[in-house]
């Protein structure tokens, strides 16, 4: 099940493509179909949603002048405008050493795996059931993996610590967190095949 | 290190977590070896898909328009447009070019900073001519090989570092600043989009600041490059990945926060022309 099937919507690459070509339409229907998705991901990192408008904007704005960079070999148009997303918020959060405050506030998945409240989204209503269910699978699937495993992923991905903060943080061997980090990450690739890309 | 080994940094690399020398190494090493480059574009879209775990927050309702507003404030420049697939070495040019100051911060003044700094230094001669890129190679394999010595590295780390360095296609200019100040080597594979950066006599950025590299495409804001930190030797050598579409004209180094910065915030130096 990919997650843009095409004949169904134009796919994302071709939108890209337009975007390097200039088109602003191009880049009006990508961010309706990722600026969900980038704004739910910076408010994770940032907390702030006046920061996290700032992330989202920059983001765009860097989808839209280096577009013609982009090579759909390389990974998907969803992977490549998360990294911008995340990459922006990070540099965000420790330009302004927040980070303490940001670990604490902004766990995606509490210790003890409780459901996420899933709100209602602003993608386009049909783009909106596939993400949802998207969506959905990578967040079961993270909500299955041993706790210690999700743990160092998360401080990872969301807290922009490396492998040896999260070491300290957690009171734990160095080689304890990157057997978790690696064995966590190659259960997440298992689990979310089917939303990757054929050939990538 | 075997190819297995070097596997198993693919998961911390994609989530951003290797120290920075591991980075570093795993960098080199990628530019050279596909089994990796694999690995590490399928567990991109794993991390590329872990954005779907935040919470979901709407966006407010005005982003839209901002963004799109922002954007009709960069001009095309470049009517290029890649083919679907195309490659990185095809689509040179980044499109658009800012035209207006606004969010794109405090670029003009720094574009004449780095004019200025350019034409005040020193360059260092334009080295030109397989036997002189080979001497420059050589003399930066040495400084490879004892800051890599320092840190305890592979001798797999070194190899791809070599390949890079000795690639047939790749220019080196040397920069030395005004007096016994630091200098610097640049090697630049634009066809693979990698720099490699021999830096010595520069002294270890003071704690909580950091040294970045930036990457000048004419009339563009200076794209960071990536940062790094020399050893007590003064000595450092880093390889960096170049944006894919960035047709790099300068080259320089600013001192900036640990984490590296936006937009250079101090003067430019060791700076180089292509």
């Amino acid at each position: 099940m990919p997650i843009h099937p095409a004949g169904v919507h134009a796919p994302d690459s071709a939108l890209v493509t337009r975007a390097a070509g200039g088109d602003e339409r191009a880049l009006g229907e990508l961010y309706d179909r990722f600026g969900g998705m980038a704004f739910s991901l910076a408010c994770a990192i940032v907390g702030e949603h006046a920061d996290a408008e700032e992330v989202v904007a920059d983001a765009f704005a860097q989808v839209w002048r280096s577009a013609a960079g982009f090579d759909p070999g390389r990974g998907s148009v969803t992977a490549w405008i998360a990294t911008i997303v995340r990459t922006r918020a990070l540099d965000l959060v420790r330009a302004r050493k927040r980070r303490a405050r940001v670990l604490e506030d902004a766990a995606v998945v509490t210790d003890e795996g409780e459901t996420l409240v899933i709100a209602p989204t602003l993608e386009s209503a049909d783009r909106g059931a596939e993400l949802t269910e998207a969506r959905a699978l990578v967040q079961r699937s993270l909500a299955e993996l041993p706790p210690p495993q999700r743990r160092v992923i998360e401080l990872a991905y969301f807290g922009g610590l490396s492998q040896s903060e999260i070491a300290e943080r957690l009171s734990e061997p160095l080689g304890t967190v990157k057997t978790r980090m690696r064995a966590g990450m190659e259960k997440l690739r298992q689990a979310l095949r089917p939303l990757m890309e054929a050939g990538a | 290190m075997s190819d297995h080994m070097w596997l198993e940094q693919a998961a911390p690399y994609v989530l951003g977590a290797l120290d920075e020398a591991d980075r570093a190494s795993f960098d080199a090493h990628l530019a050279t070896c596909d089994l990796c480059a694999r690995e590490v574009g399928e567990l991109r879209q794993v991390s590329g898909l872990l954005a779907l775990a935040s919470p979901v927050v709407s966006p407010p309702r005005g982003l839209r328009e901002r963004i799109l507003a922002d954007a009709r404030d960069v001009r095309p420049i470049a009517s290029h447009v890649p083919t679907a697939g195309a490659s990185e070495a095809r689509s040179t040019r980044a499109p658009l070019a800012p035209t207006q100051t606004g969010r794109v911060r405090s670029v003009l003044p720094w574009l004449a900073a780095a004019a200025a700094v350019i034409l005040a230094l020193v360059l260092g001669q334009r080295l030109g001519g397989e036997r002189n890129a080979r001497l420059a190679a050589e003399r930066a394999l040495a400084t490879a090989r004892a800051t890599l010595d320092s840190t305890g590295a592979t001798l797999a780390v070194r190899d791809s570092l070599i390949a890079t360095l000795v690639a047939p296609d790749v220019q080196a200019v040397s920069v030395t600043g005004t007096g016994p100040s630091p200098s610097a080597r640049y090697f630049l594979d634009r066809r693979r989009g990698r720099i490699v950066i021999a830096a010595s006599s520069l002294p270890p950025a003071a704690p909580g600041r950091t040294y970045q590299v930036w990457g000048i495409e004419t009339g563009k804001p200076p794209v960071s490059l990536g940062t790094f930190d020399t050893d007590a030797s003064g000595r450092a050598i880093a390889s960096l990945r170049v944006p894919a579409g960035l047709a790099i004209a300068v080259t320089a180094v600013t001192d900036e926060p640990a984490g590296g910065s936006p937009q250079p915030t101090t003067t430019p130096f060791l700076a180089a022309t292509w």
